[in-house]
């Protein structure tokens, strides 16, 4: 594959499952034979982490206060410097593995002043380029396939800096009157990111997630969004399934599951379905 | 890590989150509320200016500086000690010595505390504007 897929996973909503969605789509591209790194941009909880179960051990770092550099240090004026003193080590010390065959650069407590630090800067183009930067310098030299940024379920500075790094968003959406109203309002925003900045960020996939079929709404609601966004609609919807939740309560995706039930394989199977769709719409592979 | 720049790279960049971030304001306006009243008892008459240690040996280190054979050496340290605080200072007393090695050691080792101090000393002079 000749260039690195970036997507961001984006709703300014909390709650829709993105941090699951983003988790399930990389370990379906990884499975896929893509090499793939998430990226924990979504909140100092460090849910993606929790996702694979490796945030118990990277909190100990933190703790000890070794976790340094972390995601936060790659948006700092000094980044550029620190990297040449650390060399290979800077990256590689960002960089955990987890064991379903994905890596992850894990969230951190500095994303909670992360955003009032980029607010001191003027300029927004600088403001928000510094992810790109860092991606387009230190990560695609690497040779992942894909990178996928979980980003903070509210508009702010850092998710901007996430959007304007991917330029691709993935839009993961709960079947209801309001995630409707926020897709709707995504859209407008990203239109308004092109005017101001110049800068083409596209709705990549507009994924309808935990979707309980055995309801008549979600149904109406699941058309209604294939009608508005038919072209952006994923390809598959992930049905609701209490496996996931217990799987990724326990510190796994239900990728890593060995007896999965049937909701929890239509979902891994409408996951695949989805990350093939994405690399077809994004041009890689 | 042994490395000096990287240190001082990784003290300017090692974020912790809001709330730490806002513990440590806090604790430090408390710091400076405490100097002001301080100052202000200073002011009043209510506390004395002078500060005493009891130390022998570094009373004898600084009575071999005040001789006038050693000014050469006294200057040195003088000077040292202005550029370290970004001062002139010109042929101090004793107490000034004192006082600019007193500032040199906590700024060291304890500057975000001095300039609690530093803080203070600036609300003080506004009061009188």
């Amino acid at each position: 594959m000749s260039e690195t897929i970036r997507l961001a996973a984006f709703i300014d909503k909390g709650g829709t499952g993105k941090t699951t969605a983003t988790a399930h789509l990389g370990v379906a591209l990884a499975r896929e034979g893509l090499d793939v790194l998430l990226v924990d941009l979504a909140g100092k909880q460090g849910d993606l982490a929790k996702t694979f179960g490796v945030w118990g051990e990277y909190r100990e770092l933190i703790d000890a206060g070794d976790a340094w550099p972390n995601v936060t240090t790659v948006f700092q004026d000094e980044w550029a410097a620190i990297a040449e003193k650390l060399g290979e080590a800077a990256v590689d010390d960002l960089v955990i593995e987890t064991g379903e065959g994905v890596d992850l650069i894990p969230a951190h407590p500095g994303l909670d002043s992360l955003d009032a630090d980029l607010g001191n800067i003027d300029d927004a183009a600088e403001r928000y380029s510094r992810l790109e930067t860092f991606l387009d310098e230190y990560i695609d030299p690497r040779g992942y396939d894909a990178v996928l940024l979980d980003l903070p379920g509210l508009t702010n500075n850092v998710s901007y800096s996430g959007l304007w790094a991917a330029k691709h968003v993935l839009a993961p959406v709960e079947m209801g009157p309001f995630e409707a109203e926020q897709a709707d309002q995504l859209r407008e925003d990203l239109t308004q990111m092109v005017e101001a900045f110049d800068v083409e960020v596209d709705l990549a996939m507009v994924l309808p997630n935990k979707v309980d079929t055995r309801t008549k709404l979600a149904e109406e609601y699941l058309e209604a969004f294939r009608e508005e966004y038919p072209e952006a609609i994923a390809p598959e919807y992930i049905p609701y399934s209490q496996d996931i939740r217990n799987a990724v309560d326990g510190g796994e995706t239900a990728f890593a599951l060995e007896e999965p039930s049937t909701t929890a394989e239509d979902a891994r199977d409408a996951f695949e379905a989805d990350a093939r769709a994405l690399v077809d719409r994004l041009g890689g592979a | 890590m042994d490395d000096d720049e990287l240190e001082e790279l990784r003290e300017r960049t090692d974020r912790g989150s809001r709330l730490d971030t806002a513990a440590g304001e806090t604790d430090r306006g408390a710091f400076r509320e405490s100097i002001a009243e301080h100052l202000e008892a200073i002011d009043a008459g209510e506390r004395q200016k002078a500060l005493s240690a009891w130390d022998g040996p570094l009373a004898a280190f600084v009575a071999a500086l005040e001789e006038e054979e050693h000014a050469d050496r006294r200057e040195a340290i003088v000077d040292a000690l202005g550029e370290e605080l970004g001062v002139d200072v010109d042929d101090p007393k004793k107490s000034e010595l004192l006082a600019l090695t007193l500032r040199v050691g906590f700024q060291e080792v304890a500057g975000e505390d001095l300039e609690a101090l530093r803080e203070a000393l600036r609300e003080d002079a506004a009061k009188g504007l």
